[in-house]
């Protein structure tokens, strides 16, 4: 008797296994697909391709400006955190036409390279810093900013690095 | 025999029961889903588009808050978005930095016109704010873009 309880809990818990998954998976891909309806033109897929990049940056943002407010965290660490954004604008840039959206995204990318550069600069690695503070300055310079100076970086950087981490919900402890 | 229907009844509503559950939680996971991302999205876009306000010149200042706005219309069709009441006011207080810029540029009209978008943007929030109120803020926006190195 006991036997046959055990099994049919078993056989109860895989279907209910099964079944989660599959529900899961179903539903979870109506709510998206709900909202890609919402703006079902060529204009709204277009939006949608920033408004994911955009999203995925936001998300990148507040983990590496955790992590670069946290004085345990090593450089490696750092720069893996910050390497996920660029790699988020490599990938999903291509597919954003807006020249506004463009121009954002490359704020962000100028920001995370001055971000990279302080992490060289507390790293020790001098010329691995004014190169990424170079590469910050050009693409700022081009995105029409006016002080595009070491020294004015660095303090964009800083107080995104507090404003971010402060936004982030695991930064709020 | 009736150990294999004794199975199969198991198997079946373990399936059934569990699709339901696996429904319900992945609707409540997927529209919480849904939100997190409009929020991210709209402001990041906002957070970068204030850095340009601040830090760039007057044609790309203009151009992110304008990209903003634009934005922020498309976000505001989503079902995500439905219940995001900030980003109305965010909206509204990017039409008054709008204005605040064509203040400047000595472009009155238009000016006019951001403040009356502002107003509507508020207005769907249910806060009516009267034109010269937000008249007054523009102006506090022009004072404080002369004081402290305006989007030249």
């Amino acid at each position: 008797m006991f036997k046959k309880a055990a099994l049919f809990g078993i056989l109860f818990l895989v279907g209910a296994g099964l079944g989660s998954y599959a529900g899961f998976r179903i539903s979870s891909s109506r709510e998206r697909a709900r909202e890609w309806h919402s703006l079902d033109n060529p204009e709204g897929h277009q939006f949608f391709k920033t408004y994911d990049l955009i999203a995925r940056l936001r998300l990148a943002n507040m983990g590496s400006a955790i992590r670069l407010q946290d004085p345990k965290e090593s450089p490696e660490r750092r720069r893996e955190y910050l390497n996920l954004t660029l790699d988020a604008v490599r990938k999903g840039r291509t597919g954003v036409t807006d020249p506004a959206a463009l121009t954002l995204i490359d704020v962000e990318t100028g920001i995370t390279y001055a971000r990279l550069a302080t992490v060289e600069e507390a790293a020790g690695n001098l010329p691995a810093a004014q190169t990424w503070m170079h590469k910050a300055q050009i693409i700022l310079k081009q995105a029409g900013w006016k002080d595009c100076s070491e020294a004015h970086l660095k303090g964009v950087v800083q107080t995104w690095n507090r404003l971010d981490s402060c936004d982030a919900p695991c930064g709020k402890s | 025999m009736n150990a294999l229907k004794l199975r199969s009844i198991a198997l079946a509503s373990g399936l059934v029961i569990g699709t339901l559950a696996g429904m319900h939680i992945g609707r409540t996971m997927g529209a919480g889903q849904a939100i997190l991302w409009e929020t991210s999205a709209a402001a990041g876009y906002e957070q970068l588009a204030l850095l340009q306000y601040e830090q760039a010149d007057t044609d790309h200042s203009r151009q992110a808050l304008l990209g903003f706005t634009n934005f922020s219309k498309s976000v505001d069709k989503l079902p995500s978005a439905r219940s995001d009441q900030a980003l109305l006011v965010d909206t509204g207080q990017t039409y008054l930095r709008l204005a605040a810029i064509e203040e400047l540029a000595g472009n009155n009209t238009l000016s006019h016109q951001y403040v009356r978008a502002a107003q509507q943007s508020f207005k769907s929030v249910g806060r009516d704010i009267p034109e010269p109120d937000l008249d007054r803020q523009v102006t506090k926006i022009v004072a404080s873009a002369r004081t402290s190195g305006p989007p030249s």
